[in-house]
């Protein structure tokens, strides 16, 4: 069964290019257009990545990353956060406080976005792998 | 012992001589407490002319009677002669001592003229540099070198009011420095700026002022006053209101925002697109052909984009070459009506038109003005349903065109009226229902009212409409020749 990643954005172009990007990279994909939405559907079917816009109607993404957070069982999930507000962004403040978390600035190369999407999947199972040994040996 | 001669003509002349020296004496203490008002000077001087006369009194006594002395030794032998001789003698010196008095009597007083001339120019300076102060709108303070308040002007007593019930205008350099110790970053500032012996004499500082239950931020600047040895006098300090400032810093930076985001969102689907394309990531050409009609879109987002921007700037700065040029308005309104009528015919909204029989004269840029009519029908036709109605209605009211889009859209809820005009500002409840860049209403704005000393108003409720309302003044700049305005339709 395919990974699930959600992407949540307001731009419906920019939905489309990332899912066509990732489904030929074998994910199954689920957008959402706003945070609200977003929300609904990882309550639904918790993804394995969540991939978000900044700047939503109804919701942003900053929103959207807390709640996600305050969930006991998604405090691992992977999330990319896309936005346009390059310097009002501070990546480092935002590891700091919701790791595992990457910033992606508008406008990116799809390219990238795989290759980062791929690496944190395969981070977060090795951290996931890793827990459980831990729990054994305590 | 010093002999004061007896007879009355010799008395009369030494009374002279010390009246005389007396008056001088006074004039010269008045012109020194005019120059240097000082009594204790002025004092002085009167008792040093007066013992000045006393002693001159003396030697002329003495030396009249070494005369006396002199003229008996050499054998004259009646004292009546010696008398009439002493006498004589003692006149023709007080006369001559009268005449150089009267003399410096007549430099004092000429001196006085002129010492009062100089203290009346100084003066007037003194108010007129006070007027000015007083005129400024900045709150002004001169302390002197050891913190002592000097001085205020108006504003500053105006504005460091806290606790103080006496009114502004008689209000006391003490009261008004009791006012400002509250304020401890203004009473730090001064007390580090008098402290200060060298380098940097002018020193910054922002802190907010209570005013009227309002907190306002400010800025002082103080600055060292030196003399030409460059010891300290004292130190001024300029207060000024930056609430605007930081509104405008506020507005730049959430425009610059704005900008940002708004260029970077489609030129990151431009990129998205573009890359996908040229990694062979779609195969099917239809999809392909899909993909190319995205791309365009975006551009054509990104030059309305940047043509907005760039007509609100050229507008804002005062550059904009407006060419405006007496029409009818009517005809402005068929070809906005003309341009926006497809999209309306997809939309299945009915586009109407309830325009003026009469004939509306007008001096607008027919150009921008077009743009800002074509701008409202096309927010119409987007934000209402399908097989809606949108209207656009003219009319004369008095001296004035009015100029009516009516729609039965979704409408505009009330907290979001204010911002309507507001740069890149979108509704966002009604953002789903068409893209846009968020200008359009801005450029409408400044068209009407900066370049057309026009009024825009809207009425809106929501899921029933909204009606955006524009007013210009009617009428030619040059009088219409072999037309009659205005012309009233046949019934």
């Amino acid at each position: 069964m395919s990974e699930r990643i959600i992407v949540c954005d307001d731009e419906v172009h920019i939905t489309r290019a990332v899912s066509m990007k990732l489904k030929k990279a074998g994910f199954d994909i689920e957008t959402a257009s706003d945070g609200l939405l977003g929300w609904e559907a990882i309550k639904r079917r918790p993804p394995v990545l969540l991939l978000t816009d900044y700047q939503m109607p109804r919701e942003n993404g900053m929103n959207l990353i807390r709640r996600v957070r305050a969930e006991p069982s998604l405090k691992g999930l992977p999330i990319i956060l896309l936005t346009a507000k390059g310097f009002e962004v501070n990546p480092v403040e935002l590891s700091r406080q919701w790791d595992p978390i990457q910033v992606m600035c508008k406008p990116f190369s799809l390219k990238e976005v795989l290759e980062c999407v791929q690496e944190m999947i395969l981070t977060s199972h090795r951290a996931q792998s890793v827990s459980p040994s831990t729990s054994l040996e305590n | 012992m010093t002999h004061i001669p007896r007879n009355s003509e010799a008395r009369k002349g030494i009374t002279r001589l010390l009246t005389a020296s007396v008056v001088v004496g006074a004039v010269f203490a008045v012109a020194t407490y005019a120059m240097l008002r000082s009594p204790m000077a002025a004092a002085l001087v009167l008792t040093g002319a007066i013992v000045g006369a006393a002693v001159e009194t003396l030697l002329v006594i003495r030396d009249s009677r070494k005369a006396v002395a002199r003229m008996r030794c050499s054998g004259l032998e009646s004292d009546r002669t010696l008398g009439i001789g002493l006498y004589a003698d003692l006149v023709s010196e007080a006369c001559r001592r009268l005449n150089q008095y009267e003399q410096q009597t007549q430099e004092a007083v000429a001196c006085k003229t002129r010492l009062e001339a100089r203290v009346s120019v100084r003066r007037k300076l003194d108010r007129q540099l006070k007027a000015a102060l007083d005129a400024l709108d900045h709150p002004l303070l001169i302390v002197d070198s050891h913190g002592q308040l000097q001085f205020t002007n108006r504003a500053a007593r105006d504005w460091f009011a806290a606790g103080c019930e006496t009114p502004a205008n008689r209000r006391s350099e003490s009261q008004t420095l009791c006012a400002i110790d509250h304020i401890a970053a203004l009473a730090d500032l001064i007390e580090q700026t008098c402290a200060r012996e060298s380098a940097t004499d002018r020193r910054t500082i922002q802190f907010e002022l209570k005013h009227a239950a309002e907190a306002i931020p400010c800025r002082a600047t103080a600055t060292g006053l030196r003399d030409d040895d460059g010891g300290l006098l004292g130190v001024v300090v300029a207060v000024s209101d930056i609430r605007d400032e930081q509104q405008a810093k506020t507005r730049h930076a959430e425009f610059v925002s704005s900008v940002s985001h708004e260029l970077k969102t489609p030129m990151a689907g431009i990129k998205a697109f573009t890359e996908l394309l040229m990694e062979g990531d779609v195969a099917d050409t239809d999809e392909q052909q899909e993909l190319y009609g995205y791309i365009n879109t975006q551009v054509d987002r990104l030059t309305r984009l940047v043509n907005n921007m760039l007509n609100l700037a050229r507008i804002e700065s005062g550059v904009m070459k407006t060419q405006r040029k007496d029409c009818e308005l009517n005809d402005v309104l068929k070809r906005a009506l003309d341009v926006v009528r497809p999209s309306a015919e997809e939309k299945q909204i009915h586009l109407t038109s309830e325009l003026s029989d009469l004939y509306l004269p007008v001096h607008i840029d027919q150009d921008l003005f077009g743009q800002a009519v074509i701008n409202l029908l096309s927010n119409a036709v987007k934000y209402t349903p399908e097989g809606g109605d949108v209207c656009l209605r003219s009319r004369m009211e008095s001296d004035l065109a009015v100029i009516d889009v009516r729609d039965s859209g979704m409408g505009i809820p009330a907290e979001a009226v204010p911002r309507l005009f507001e740069r890149f500002y979108r509704v966002e409840q009604n953002n789903k229902a068409a893209a846009g860049t968020g200008l359009g209403l801005s450029l409408v704005h400044e068209i009407v009212t900066e370049l057309h000393n026009g009024v825009i108003d809207v009425q809106s409720t929501v899921n029933q409409g909204t009606c955006f309302t524009v007013t210009i003044p009617l009428g030619h700049a040059q009088p219409m020749r072999g037309k009659q305005e205005p012309i009233l339709a046949a019934t």
